[in-house]
């Protein structure tokens, strides 16, 4: 049981006044296809704030960046790759919403509110209504997909995940979520690991049929603190072994969103 | 089956069953690049000679823009992702969350261009938002969109 590796499953209360500070420093990999070229594989680091107020339907502040370094998997130089081409790939910028329905034009005002709630962009009626009883959440995560049943689990684990990147997931239902996925027949834990901000954590690991992931979570309150995802089968141009996401996550509770400061760019890494 | 107009808030309690979906998506915000769904319209039986629902009403100047599969190879569940913002150019169009086609379609794993849209380059995520995991395919109509993507393709910018 995953309960017995976390002192106690949960949340530092957010006052009237303060935020939900969701701070993800994040290493996603980028696949570039181009005409009469192999493939490009390359890691780019980012960092995410959200700041989620008191009433959820108030504003959310989100702010995104990418530090600039850069990790090239694939071997080999691109014939042509524009230098700033894996830094435009992910929007940078600050964006406010209420209730988190953020909008990705280039505006950066208060935008109208239409969207659907799901694993990744819930809401508190969502979060409401799933069960906790980890054989009824897992039926539920499973979702509506046609899916064989080693997809199920697969589908099952990464919704599950898609929900616990939130940062927004109450501990009750953490726990039932952790529970869960601790039971699906592909899933391991794994005690006594770090994330990639050195803090300790207990993961729940999945084998897919292309990838290996991993959940880490807070051994003092079950927070998410992240997530990493590796190469498991060669079919993917990729050295088994091969990391392609992996981030660190860090949940707190603060009193103002601060102003945005000039943050200097990372030195660029190659391997 | 007849046409069915399905409504974001009725995503959560419904089960997919059609195969050929027409769903229109317009600006965020007035003049802006980043596209909603507006309305979604399913069947599961298809126009005569197109993979759009039957019983199906195209408004004018409607430019179809993405065609959304099940499967490899541009089979299975159909769900055509159309506007009337015109074609692609180079600032191009953004799906920021494409979870209802997800849905309607049972998982993204391929995808086409519509006739006349003008776009050749996508940039897609393996998550909303156009965070995750990235791909860029230069190469036009992609018959697979990758292991790392398929199923979870959920955010897609195109352009020129």
């Amino acid at each position: 049981m995953i309960a017995e590796y976390i002192t106690v499953m949960a949340d530092d209360e957010v006052k009237p006044g303060q935020y939900r500070h969701i701070s993800t420093q994040a290493w996603w990999m980028a696949q570039i296809d181009q005409p009469d070229q192999d493939a490009g594989f390359y890691l780019a680091e980012h960092r995410l704030d959200y700041w989620v107020p008191f009433k959820w339907e108030d504003g959310w502040t989100l702010r995104r960046r990418n530090t600039g370094r850069v990790i090239r998997l694939s071997e080999g130089e691109p014939k042509s790759l524009r230098q700033d081409a894996l830094h435009s790939l992910w929007p940078t910028g600050e964006w406010y919403a209420d209730g988190g329905h953020f909008r990705y034009g280039d505006e950066t005002k208060k935008v109208r509110r239409a969207s659907v709630a799901s694993w990744s962009t819930p809401d508190p009626q969502f979060l409401a209504e799933l069960p906790l009883e980890p054989e009824s959440l897992l039926e539920r995560l499973a979702g509506p997909l046609d899916a064989s049943a080693s997809t199920t689990s697969a589908r099952q684990f990464e919704n599950a995940l898609m929900l616990l990147r939130t940062g927004l997931v109450p501990a009750n239902l953490r726990s039932s979520l952790c529970d869960a996925l601790s039971r699906l027949p592909a899933s391991s834990i794994i005690p006594g690991v770090i994330n990639s901000a050195g803090v300790p954590a207990i993961g729940i690991a999945h084998k897919g049929s292309f990838y290996k992931s991993i959940v880490l979570l807070s051994q003092e309150n079950g927070q998410f603190l992240g997530e990493q995802q590796t190469v498991a089968d060669d079919m993917h141009d990729l050295p088994v072994g091969t990391v392609v996401t992996s981030t660190s996550v860090c949940v707190s509770v603060v009193d103002v969103v601060p102003e945005e400061q000039s943050q200097p760019s990372g030195e660029p890494v190659s391997v | 089956m007849a046409a069915v107009l399905w409504t974001p808030a009725a995503f959560a309690a419904t089960v997919s069953n059609v195969n050929y979906c027409l769903t229109m998506v317009a600006p965020s915000q007035p003049g802006g690049r980043d596209l909603r769904v507006v309305s979604e319209i399913c069947s599961d039986t298809p126009k005569t000679n197109t993979v759009l629902p039957t019983g199906v009403a195209i408004p004018a100047a409607t430019q179809l823009l993405v065609i959304f599969h099940e499967n490899i190879d541009f089979q299975g569940r159909f769900d055509t992702v159309a506007g009337q913002e015109g074609p692609c150019d180079a600032a191009g169009y953004g799906f920021s969350d494409l979870t209802l086609v997800n849905f309607n379609v049972g998982g993204i794993s391929s995808y086409e261009y519509g006739a006349g849209s003008n776009c050749h380059v996508a940039t897609y995520w393996n998550q909303t938002g156009f965070q995750g995991t990235a791909r860029v395919n230069f190469i036009g109509n992609q018959p697979f969109v990758g292991a790392t993507w398929n199923d979870d393709l959920f955010s897609m910018k195109i352009h020129s």
